[in-house]
């Protein structure tokens, strides 16, 4: 097994809380594409790349439609920028650089 | 983000979301016209009665006329249906000069079938009014909660466009208020005129 990098070299993330509001209630894989599709119409597949955001599954709230998105620290104002520009209305509640915090 | 304002969408949306701004209670006008004498009557008929005095822009001759009027407080989508931004280095002096803030309209952007040429509009625009030094407000012109957008969100479409999010969403809204506050005053006379009393 290749050895781990030390955390200095790691990656940044911030986590952002997000709000999705829809007719219908999204599941889980129906949020991640709609995330996904977000970035992309936006800032394209180089953008996506950079941004880099994962939905955290075990913290993703169906009934408030609530989820928070791991994405990569420098390209929070790309991210957050794509989402007020998605086919629904997803609104950012808050933001963090720790899930604890959350 | 405290401090924020969009004086252009529905006052109830502001109650509802429990704002608290002082924007929930001003009188905003947006004005339409299609030739400056309409213009000007209508400036004329409003200025007294609105808080904030808005135009809806898109023609070159009126987005001109527009910003030579210090009675107007925003300049709505100059780059409106018109195939190049609608403002140039002209225009972008005369709008600090008169202090005449040019609004980001993001409904028009969201439903616009080519969101990329109103992107390039508004970064060509944004480029102009930060080196002129003139104001620019964003604004959602929410009439229904779902057309809301957080602020932050706002200020980073503007930052990703290469102007300042922050003048966009909090400090030229909040020097539009004090111009406000200042025309209230009874001792306003015109804009750059004040009577002074001995």
């Amino acid at each position: 097994m290749m050895k781990h990098l030390p955390p200095t070299l790691r990656r940044d993330h911030r986590y952002l809380k997000i709000s999705i509001e829809a007719d219908e209630s999204k599941n889980f894989s129906e949020a991640v594409q709609i995330i996904k599709y977000a970035v992309k119409d936006f800032a394209g597949e180089k953008g996506l790349a950079e941004v880099q955001p994962w939905l955290l599954k075990r913290k993703f709230d169906e009934s408030n439609q609530q989820a928070i998105v791991r994405i990569n620290k420098d390209y929070e104002g790309l991210f957050r920028a794509s989402i007020t520009l998605a086919k629904y209305k997803i609104i950012t509640l808050e933001c963090s650089g720790t899930l604890k915090s959350l | 983000m405290t401090g924020f304002h969009d004086f252009f969408i529905n006052s109830n949306l502001e109650q509802f979301h429990d704002w608290k701004e002082e924007s929930v209670e001003l009188n905003t006008v947006i004005l339409d016209a299609s030739s400056w004498g309409e213009l000007k009557r209508k400036i004329t008929q409003n200025r007294e009665k609105a808080d904030i005095l808005a135009f809806k822009g898109g023609d070159e001759k009126l987005n001109r006329k527009a910003v030579e009027e210090p009675r107007l407080d925003v300049l709505l989508h100059p780059e409106k249906n018109r195939e190049h931004s609608g403002l140039n280095h002209i225009l972008a002096e005369k709008a600090a000069e008169n202090y005449v803030a040019i609004g980001l309209d993001f409904s028009y952007l969201y439903h616009s079938s080519r969101r990329d040429l109103v992107m390039k509009d508004w970064r060509k625009n944004i480029k102009l009014l930060e080196k002129y030094n003139a104001p620019y407000i964003i604004t959602t012109r929410a009439q229904k909660s779902y057309q809301l957008r957080a602020p932050r969100d706002l200020a980073s479409l503007i930052n990703e466009l290469g102007g300042s999010g922050q003048k966009a969403v909090k400090e030229t809204p909040s020097k539009i208020l004090e111009r406000i506050k200042k025309r209230k005053n009874p001792d306003f006379v015109n804009p750059g005129v004040d009577e002074v009393k001995e």
